[in-house]
């Protein structure tokens, strides 16, 4: 099975320094699982994001330069000839980081795509067999028709970094025709600043409350009660977000 | 008759040397390494004679066991040889004699050393053999000698020679099984050691891999540098190192000893069978051994090379001066950077200094916030300052921030002029080198020796050992040279020069615990000595401190690696600071800090030694 | 077509009937008022509109019958969008779906079938819109969610915003490059809300009035999605677990410290020096060098909270300490702490959850 793997600008959240995202990293491992060669697929110039990606087990990694819209680039790379999966992270790092890429190549190749993709397994028949991770540790066996796009689920097993892969990655330019352009984003663009979550949602009670040297009894009476309306217990959905 | 002794001890010395030869070409599979190794032949007798000693002194009956044994052996050797060659009067004959004598008083300490009981640090095995084959050796030829001294007939001669040849061809024979083999490796090791900054000083750091070279690090015996490999085989097992080792103290799966046994033992597809101690709990590793053959998860438990702390208490130990820390590294490198086989929580540790250049994967920009109350200056690329205080990764800590303020109000009631390098501080790089991560080590200290070198100041000062380790004797080799002092060293100086007076506080009795890094790796012990002694009343000491002192546990990448052990290190230290009835134990070490304060239960209060110098200090 | 849809009162009514019963829980207000005919409380007040200038979509989950908080959050963002001209019309999917959505501010409520696939979705969602031709489509950025907005937008082409993090109807504001940066622009077409980012609707009821499903399109699939298999606490991932309970070295009695956790259906944890004793599996280990939770409730029993192990609590909401110690670290985190021996209170808690069956 020949796989690709959709490499993002990659910028680490905290430092703003160059790394792979941990989706993708995801997605070269589940690539990886489903054996054969993997390529990654890049669209911009190259950097250092790229060539580390190359540690987590991509021998090669395509750099398309090309203006214009990335979708129409890539749908025109990946068709001829197509790969039987594309795999990509849940969503970009570093750009708009909207996660629609693989979205918007699945519409424009008319292929099939699963998101939160924790493991791959058979193919029969040109159907994948996929394993979804769902919250809470559910999961969902699902099955796909190939060719198509799968999105990793972010805590899906990653391979380990090697730095001598990372040394011996072949990054190639590939200079390819311009796509039309796509609409520019409007807005005012400007550094991130941490907001607050909504409060009120927190449990019941107030913060720290302190029992000193209740009876065993009258303590497990509070802690009952406490973990009762935190919805802690009761249904088998007590991990219900409702509070 | 002299020519039949002579014929008998020749062709023993013969065969040894035939046995080296055939032992050197296994060694010279390995990698060349820099320096010839013939040119260092000359230094053999004073590494020996003076070095070796140093360290075997340090146990004076061993000391004597080993002059005796291995003096009477060679000197009778090198008397009876030319005698029996040449013709020689009796005198010759009765001195080598005499010498044989000395070696057989040798042979019969080394065979006191396991009898009536033998020290659980020693090997059995082949060893139990050794007396008796040192013993005929010595006292047959020793006989022969005397023989000729007192011009006895043919008949004793004879004898006695079978029972010397028979003692020599033992002695053969046990280089082959491991316990002689020390006298041939010894001489290659010693000619070719891979540190000889050691004999002139102090030589502790790594030295930088080149990164295209096709293997990184070790995989196979066959990678190690070729005197690597001698040293190996010069291993006595005399178990010194595994005494010392907290690693092994802990349970963890590491013996040093077990570990330079089993890279001898790798070499070879068949090697004699080891009976010392192995690395406790860990599973036999019975891979075949070769040159070719891997090493890690073949012959070596994965754990033992995890579960070194890096605190060079072998290599301080080590008779035969091995480098236990060079040969882990060296092993780390290759599973590192070859195969990316490291513990999760190490490979976490890795993944954020590769991509956050701070291997808790925190924001850079925040290291300084311990300090925020104080203001610390940042000091600007162009700037200019007297001291560049480096914070190092303990910065991240808010315990650690306590030691950071008392070191910075110090600093300030002194009147020094400094600043830090704010957001552009890097980590230096120790995890990761330790890791056996070279690839990010390397560009870790290249951000930051530009980073200082686009900034002007006097000298750099850490309150961390590990940085400073890499800072002033690991970032030379990379092009970054700068004066690089221990927060215990600078405050000494300003003590000593009067711009802190100390007032002796009263209190419990206080236990000073050598950090590694600033202890073995860098000589300084004496400094927070002195602080204390100025500090506190009633200083105490541990029964291992300065060169000998127990590691914490948090050197090497310990706790990022998280070895399974018995009892953990720190509570080992611990103990030892309770058995020496202290109250405090001071520190001088982030990595020290956070281990011992991770201690659970009552027990002695751990205080940086910043902080009871600034507890003492009196206004000027 | 245009305007509202036409009602279909049978579809309706057959919808109204409890399943096996024949009580009806529908009355004149739409789905919300859960009300028996005669006992119950006279109806409150509700706000009927019936021509809107606009409509704004919310796409609710309802896994449990009504929206939970984050599906509440998501009408309050439609509500917001829609302003006092627009209408919300909320597209709900689930079991029982239906209840309480009028009270989270949807105007209109349009039941799809929980068991579409994620293929037909954005085919089935367009269709079920196209009568209300909507502003603008807010999603919950949950799995189930986020996939569908994604499908959504790259089917109708229309726009996205995902993850806002500030909302009003004029603009929405939300993180990129690698959430170092923000965008705030005019709310997008469609747009997706993580959870306690936007308040829920405050305001008065409204109709939450039921409209007819669209049909389902029959596609070609090329998926096929199996059932959810839900994880039992004891073997789920100690870093998804919403509640863990852990063991310090003040527990010593682990027999009642397992069957709690049975009882209590939580996940165990335990510190560090725990797991090196070998007491528990070094899998369970909290902490910097063990998992980093993201449970919703974490209950620790004899844990000092070293800072080592408060690091593994990052994102917990809830904590909740039995300590001896009232000085414990543990305890300045904890909402609720409960100062006894643990050897004391797992057997009095198993015991009261005995009793109460
Ligand atoms: C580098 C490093 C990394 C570390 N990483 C981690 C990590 O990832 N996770 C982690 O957990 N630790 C970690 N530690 C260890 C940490 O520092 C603490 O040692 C450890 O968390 C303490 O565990 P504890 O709270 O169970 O034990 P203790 O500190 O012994 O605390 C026991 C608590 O139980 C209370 N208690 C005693 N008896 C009873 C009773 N009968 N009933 C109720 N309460 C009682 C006591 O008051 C006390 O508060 C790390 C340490 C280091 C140095
Ligand atoms: S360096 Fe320290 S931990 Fe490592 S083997 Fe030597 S003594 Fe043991
Ligand atoms: S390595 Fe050195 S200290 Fe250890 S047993 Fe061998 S000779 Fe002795």
């Amino acid at each position: 099975m020949r796989g690709v793997v959709l490499l993002s600008g990659g910028i680490d959240p905290v430092s703003g320094r160059p790394a792979v995202p941990r989706g993708e990293v995801a997605a070269i491992g589940l690539a990886l699982s489903a054996g054969g060669a993997v390529g990654g697929l890049h669209v911009g110039e190259g950097s250092v994001a790229q060539r580390q990606a190359g540690g987590y087990g991509l021998e090669r990694v395509d750099c398309l330069r090309g203006g214009g819209d990335a979708v129409a680039i890539l749908a025109a790379h990946l068709s001829a000839p197509p790969p039987d999966l594309v795999l990509a992270g849940s969503r970009a790092c570093g750009g708009e980081d909207s996660g629609m890429l693989p979205y918007l190549l699945a519409e424009r190749l008319g292929w099939p795509l699963l998101a939160g993709v924790m493991a791959i397994g058979a193919v029969a028949d040109g159907w994948l067999s996929v394993t979804i991770g769902l919250p809470l540790g559910a999961r969902q066996e699902a099955r796909i028709r190939l060719p198509c796009i799968l999105c990793a689920h972010d805590a899906a097993p990653a391979p380990p970094f090697v730095f001598d892969r990372a040394r011996r990655v072949v990054v190639r330019t590939v200079d390819v025709s311009d796509a039309p352009p796509v609409p520019v984003v409007e807005g005012v663009e400007r550094p991130y600043r941490a907001r607050p979550r909504l409060i009120g949602s927190a449990g019941p009670g107030g913060g720290g409350t302190v029992l000193e040297n209740p009876e065993p009894a009258e303590a497990a009476r509070v802690l009952l009660a406490h973990l009762r309306a935190l919805g802690m217990l009761g249904s088998s959905e007590g991990a219900s977000i409702d509070a | 008759m002299g020519a039949l002794i002579a014929a008998e001890i020749g062709g023993i010395a013969l065969a040894a040397l035939a046995g080296w030869l055939v032992l050197l070409a296994r060694w010279l599979k390995g990698r060349p390494a820099a320096g010839s190794w013939l040119a260092g032949l000359r230094h053999v007798p004073r590494r020996y004679l003076v070095d070796v000693h140093h360290v075997v002194a340090r146990r004076p009956a061993a000391a004597r066991m080993h002059a005796l044994a291995a003096g009477g052996v060679l000197s009778g050797a090198v008397m009876a040889l030319p005698a029996g060659l040449l013709g020689a009067g009796r005198i010759v004959w009765a001195l080598a004699a005499l010498a044989f004598g000395i070696g057989g008083i040798g042979a019969l300490l080394v065979w006191r050393r396991r009898v009536p009981r033998s020290p659980p640090g020693l090997s059995g095995g082949a060893f139990l053999w050794l007396p008796a084959a040192l013993a005929a050796w010595c006292v047959g030829n020793g006989l022969a000698a005397l023989f000729m001294a007192v011009g006895a007939p043919a008949l004793p001669v004879v004898l006695a020679v079978l029972l010397g040849g028979a003692g020599g061809v033992g002695l053969l024979r046990l280089v082959a099984l491991g316990p002689m083999r020390h006298a041939l490796a010894g001489v290659a090791w010693l000619a070719g050691h891979t540190r000889p900054g050691r004999f002139t000083g102090r030589d502790t750091a790594l030295r930088p891999l080149d990164l295209v070279a096709p293997r990184l690090g070790v995989l196979v015996p066959a990678d190690f540098l070729a005197p690597e490999l001698a040293g190996f085989d010069a291993c006595i097992q005399c178990g010194r190192c595994e005494e010392a080792c907290p690693a092994f103290a802990a349970g963890q799966r590491l013996n040093p000893k077990a570990l330079i046994q089993t890279l001898s033992a790798a070499m070879r597809v068949a090697p004699a069978a080891y009976a010392g101690r192995p690395a406790p709990g860990a599973p036999v590793m019975d891979g075949k051994g070769g040159m070719a053959r891997p090493i890690v998860g073949n012959v070596l438990h994965r754990d033992s090379l995890w579960a070194c702390t890096t605190c060079r208490a072998c290599v301080e130990e080590c008779p035969m001066l091995i480098e236990h820390v060079d040969a882990v590294v060296a092993l780390r490198r290759g599973q590192t950077l070859m195969l990316g086989a490291v513990r999760d929580g190490a490979a976490q540790a890795l993944q954020a200094s590769r991509e956050r250049a701070e291997p808790g994967g925190r924001d850079l920009a925040a290291r300084g916030d311990v300090l925020a109350t104080l203001d610390v200056p940042v000091l600007p690329p162009g700037g200019e300052t007297g001291i560049l205080l480096w914070l190092g990764e303990g910065a991240f800590d808010a315990r650690y921030g306590r030691t950071l303020r008392a070191l910075v109000t110090l600093m300030r009631q002194a009147g020094l002029r400094f600043a830090t390098l704010g957001a552009d501080e890097v980590d230096c790089g120790d995890l990761a080198r330790r890791l056996g991560d070279e690839a990010t080590f390397q560009a870790l200290a290249a951000e930051a020796i530009g980073a200082l070198k686009a900034r002007r100041f006097a000298k750099i000062v850490t309150a961390d050992p590990h940085a400073l380790h890499v800072l002033r004797n690991e970032y030379p080799a990379l092009g970054g040279q700068w004066t690089v002092q221990h927060h215990t060293g600078l405050l000494d100086e300003l003590v000593r020069d009067g711009r802190l007076r100390l007032e002796r506080r009263q209190g419990g009795s206080v236990a000073y615990h050598d950090p590694c890094y600033l202890g073995r790796y860098n000589g300084e012990i004496d400094a927070p000595r002195r602080l204390l002694d100025a500090a506190c009343g009633g200083r105490v000491e541990m029964a291992r401190h300065g060169m000998k002192a127990m590691c914490c546990g948090g050197g090497g990448g310990g706790p990022a690696s998280d070895i399974d052990a018995v009892t953990r290190i720190p509570d080992l230290r611990m103990e030892q600071a309770r058995a020496a009835g202290a109250g405090v134990v001071a520190v001088a070490c982030p990595g020290c800090t956070a281990m011992l304060e991770g201690v659970t239960g009552p027990r002695p209060e751990v205080r940086d030694v910043a902080e009871l110098v600034l507890a003492a200090v009196v206004a000027s | 077509m245009t305007g509202r849809p036409r009602r279909d009162p049978r579809a309706e009514r057959a919808r109204c009937l409890v399943p096996g019963g024949v009580r009806p829980r529908l009355v004149r207000a739409g789905w919300d008022g859960v009300l028996t005919a005669e006992a119950g409380p006279r109806p409150p007040a509700v706000v009927c509109i019936e021509e809107p200038a606009f409509w704004v979509a919310a796409i609710v989950e309802t896994p449990e019958g009504r929206p939970d908080r984050w599906g509440r959050q998501v009408l309050g963002a439609a509500r917001v969008l829609a302003g006092a001209e627009g209408g919300v019309v909320a597209l709900v999917t689930g079991v029982e779906a239906g209840h309480g959505v009028g009270e989270g501010g949807a105007d209109r409520v349009v039941v799809l079938d929980i068991a579409i696939g994620p293929e037909a979705m954005p085919g089935v969602m367009l269709a079920a819109l196209a009568p209300f031709a909507p502003r603008h489509v807010v999603m919950a950025e949950t799995p189930a969610g986020g996939d569908w907005a994604r499908r959504l937008a790259a089917r109708s082409g229309w726009s996205i915003q995902a993850g806002i993090e500030m909302l009003n109807a004029r603009q929405a504001l939300r993180p990129v490059g690698a959430m170092r940066r923000e965008r705030a622009a005019a709310p997008a077409r469609v747009l997706t809300v993580p959870i306690d980012r936007v308040a829920p609707y405050g305001g008065m009821r409204r109709e939450g009035r039921g409209c007819v499903p669209p049909d389902v399109p029959v596609l070609e699939a090329r998926v096929q999605v199996g059932p959810v298999v839900l994880a039992q606490a004891a073997e789920m991932p100690l870093a998804e677990a919403p509640f863990v309970m852990a063991a310090g070295q003040g527990v010593r009695d682990f027999d009642s410290f397992h069957a709690l956790s049975r009882f209590l259906g939580a996940t165990e944890g335990a510190s560090r020096v725990v797991c090196d004793a070998g007491l528990m599996p070094r899998g369970a280990q909290v902490g910097a060098s063990g998992t980093v939770l993201d449970a919703r409730c974490y209950l620790a029993f004899g844990i000092a909270g070293a800072p080592q192990h408060l690091q593994g609590l990052g994102k917990v909401e809830h904590v909740v300490a039995v300590n001896t110690d009232l000085h414990a670290a543990i305890v300045a985190r904890a909402g609720l702490a409960i100062i006894a021996d643990a050897q004391a209170v797992m057997p009095a808690l198993l015991d009261l959850l005995r009793e109460e069956g």
